[in-house]
């Protein structure tokens, strides 16, 4: 049902998360495949122990944004102003321009749990009327992205969506419709989710096989493509938004598949050049039986190499790493160093060498939640961003 | 560029205190029935009135409240479009739902059960998953287009139904549920009475003597469909969608901006999103929660946005009936306007006697206003600044 929309692009990233505090320490610990480190963490709740692993992040200070400010922020939102706010500086976006247009978008799994908890331990621990009003209001869904508004004084739509583990791609796919409805110019996107010590209860405590959760927080500047060259601003990578769905049988694999295609045909640049490289995500039960026959019905016969999903979901928008973890690939020309598959002939096997890889172009994103509701995107590389001078392009290496 | 289409409502469905069908809800705003009363779904010493539905939230133990008032909704308000009837209903049909508590009162529960050293009988994270409300409305109804679950603390259905609308008209798809449900919990209630800004009586919203705020629970839900999808299967139209404004106050997390800027600025874009001027407005129906700070704010956004124009259209807040119900105070709000553009009635603010000077609008008093109503404009502002306004109209073709 689509027709030729505007195209997207991404012109900026802002990352705090277990595998990097900024964006070159996080391309790197993608591209090598090196895990961070999780720390065991014990709780006493409601008297029993527990024991859970942590990926934590050291302690976030920003001089970009006064501290006063920062101080009266929980984890969460200060993790999202802050990666939001460097996103912008990625970008050399003048957003002052935008104060009253640009749009924010976070999606969050979880929302500021931090302060829910906090809040039933008031007033189960205390009594009904001596909670805290201050916590109260920072623990709705929306605290992250209100105090980024504050933070930034953006004054246009300002929007968090929660779709379990598909908050991320939700949230993209949201600021996409903003761009697409010119309502912003500009929308700031990203994940972010924290962990709290309830999600314990339900976990496994074996010390053996700790579970492990993750804090992070994620942030991209979209914008129309034309905009970014008339701002004459390094672009990460085209974005090209494919149509979310569940499916449940084959035929409606098959009927997506159709869909996938013909939206590929309209809105992809690249019409008839090969996908060099599809990288799964998400989680990752349905692989075999729903996702492998999905990419071989839009392929069609055609060959691609695979990177398929290896670890659970930390935290609801760990998503957020892979799509930043292709934008990698596609800047640095680099296949992390990890399990990669070869689909050819509709026949998947392992991928002895990378020798039919001589560049990558376009990288299919595919992410599945634990309901089967698929979301793809396709990432396309425009220009080497490299070569083109950017005050910002050093800006991460500090 | 080809033409947007036009976005019309072909089906409503409500739950609240006032009653759990359109038609009752309609016949109680006729009536001037309130449905606040003492809070019966769990233990407080405190005595601020609620407007709680009336609903059997027991029959599955492993569903929340809140999804028996959304489903209720749901159902009404699919039933009511004739989408349940088609022959491949749900062919491009997405799903925009908007809430801030979920499950929350059940975790709330789980909480005390595990205080007290009993067994948890219900997920800890699944309450707290608010997407949950979506995939299991999603997953009953065999849809299987675009879900997107918004939660923007009060405006949330208000920026489920903006998101809906949006989609429609960029032919993402051809029609969506869009709305929001919220069930009354603890924590909302402790929490606003922790800002000190709950009424001990029931609310006066724009009155000199405003106490605060009620508390209230309950969904509302439309069907958003593009004309042409509506008028191919002979739907019923309701009335049409014209225009959503969404902005924010960058001010404060709670409180909003004196001046009424970011309520301004999505009323305003709101109108030049319809295409339509202030004075085309016949009434609006406003956030009007009864705050001291809120109702005075909202005057004077509307002031400077209708004064320009000397049009003064009629105002009401449906909160006096009903109660704050957050994040589906948008969608219960719009299913309200809805039934006045059907009915030509604005229902009046309860209990609003002496209009506060600083809240000097043309309010809707005593019995209410029969007059011909084409087009109405719903408010809907929450924490962090949000604003988010509709504009309905008579459908016309």
């Amino acid at each position: 049902m689509n027709n030729r929309k505007a195209s997207t692009v991404i012109t900026g990233i802002g990352i705090i998360c277990p595998s990097g505090v900024t964006k070159d320490i996080f391309y790197h610990s993608y591209l090598s495949n090196t895990n961070p480190v999780s720390t065991p963490k014990n709780i006493h709740l409601f008297g029993k122990d527990y024991i859970y692993a942590v990926y934590d992040i050291p302690p976030i200070e920003e001089p970009g944004i006064p501290s006063s400010l920062q101080r009266r922020m929980r984890s969460l939102s200060l993790m999202v102003v802050v990666s939001a706010w460097r996103c912008l500086q990625d970008s050399g976006l003048e957003y002052s321009k935008y104060l009253e247009t640009m749009g924010i978008v976070m999606g969050t799994g979880w929302g500021e749990i931090d302060s829910i908890h906090s809040l039933l331990m008031q007033a189960t621990e205390k009594s009904d009327i001596l909670i805290s009003p201050t916590l109260f209001h920072t623990s709705v869904h929306n605290a992250p992205a209100g105090h980024l508004g504050i933070a930034l004084e953006s004054k246009g739509p300002t929007l968090t969506v929660t779709q379990g583990d598909q908050s991320f791609e939700s949230a993209l796919s949201l600021g996409n419709l903003l761009l697409q409805s010119e309502q912003c110019p500009v929308v700031l996107v990203g994940g972010a989710d924290t962990f709290f010590d309830l999600s314990v209860l339900e976990k496994n405590t074996n010390k053996d096989t700790l579970s492990t959760v993750s804090k992070g927080s994620c942030f991209f500047l979209l914008e129309p493509e034309k905009s970014a060259i008339e701002r004459n601003t390094p672009v990460y990578a085209r974005t090209v938004f494919l149509p979310s769905r569940t499916t449940q049988n084959q035929e409606q694999i098959h009927e997506y598949a159709c869909d996938i295609k013909a939206s590929l045909s309209e809105q992809s640049s690249g019409t008839g050049e090969p996908i060099d490289l599809v990288v799964f995500t998400g989680v990752p039960t349905s692989f075999w039986h729903i996702e492998i026959p999905l990419i071989k019905a839009i392929l069609e016969g055609k060959s691609a190499y695979l990177i398929p999903p290896d670890t659970p979901l930390s935290r609801p928008t760990q998503t957020a790493e892979d799509f930043l973890g292709s934008l990698a690939i596609l800047e640095k020309q680099k296949i992390p160093d990890k399990k990669i598959l070869y689909l050819t002939n509709n026949e998947l096997k392992d991928a002895d060498s990378l020798e039919d890889l001589k560049t990558i172009k376009r990288i299919l994103l595919i992410s599945v939640s634990s309901q089967g509701t698929h979301s793809l995107f396709l990432l396309e590389k425009l220009r080497n961003r490299n070569e083109i001078s950017s005050p910002f392009n050093d800006k991460d290496n500090d | 560029m080809s033409q947007k289409p036009r976005v019309v409502v072909t089906g409503v469905g409500i739950v609240s205190c006032i009653g759990n069908t359109y038609l009752d809800v309609q016949k109680s705003l006729h009536v001037c029935k309130d449905g606040l009363g003492p809070v019966t779904i769990f233990s407080t010493s405190a005595i601020h009135p609620v407007g709680e539905a009336q609903i059997d939230a027991s029959s599955d133990e492993r569903k929340f409240r809140i999804h028996f008032l959304a489903d209720h909704a749901i159902q009404e308000a699919l039933l009511s479009s004739g989408l349940l009837a088609g022959s491949n209903p749900w062919q491009n049909i997405g799903i925009a739902l908007g809430t801030c508590t979920s499950g929350m009162l059940e975790m709330e529960e789980s909480f005390f059960h595990l205080r007290k050293g009993e067994e948890n009988k219900v997920s800890i994270s699944k309450p707290l998953s608010m997407g949950v409300i979506c995939d299991d409305i999603a997953s009953k109804y065999n849809i299987s287009g675009r879900k997107m679950l918004f939660s923007t603390a009060c405006s949330s259905s208000s920026n489920a139904i903006a998101c809906a609308f949006h989609a429609i008209r960029e032919k993402e798809c051809n029609a969506m549920i869009a709305g929001g449900a919220d069930a009354l919990c603890r924590l909302t209630y402790y929490g606003f009475q922790s800002l000190k800004i709950m009424a001990e009586n029931k609310c006066t919203p724009f009155s000199s003597t405003r106490k605060g705020m009620n508390l209230g629970e309950g969904s509302g839900i439309l069907i958003l469909e593009s004309l042409d999808h509506a008028l191919k299967r002979g739907a019923k139209i309701y009335a049409e969608i014209a225009g959503v404004g969404t902005s924010a106050d960058a001010y404060h997390m709670s409180a909003p901006d004196p001046m009424g800027r970011g309520a301004y600025q999505a009323m305003k874009i709101a109108l030049d999103c319809a295409s339509i001027l202030p004075k085309e407005i016949d009434y609006i129906s406003t956030h009007g929660t009864g705050t001291l700070q809120n109702d005075e704010v909202e005057t004077i956004a509307i002031q400077n946005l209708f004064d320009t124009y000397c049009h003064k259209p009629w105002v009401n807040s449906i909160k006096s009936y009903l109660g704050h119900t957050l994040g589906s105070s948008g969608a219960i709000a719009s299913v309200c306007a809805i039934s006045s553009l059907e009915t030509n009635f604005i229902p009046p603010t309860l209990r609003l006697e002496n209009i506060d000077p600083k809240c000097n609008l043309h309010h809707s008093l005593e019995k209410g206003v029969h007059e011909n109503i084409n087009t109405a404009l719903v408010n809907s502002f929450g924490f962090g600044g949000n604003n988010t306004s509709l504009v309905f109209k008579k459908f016309y073709e």
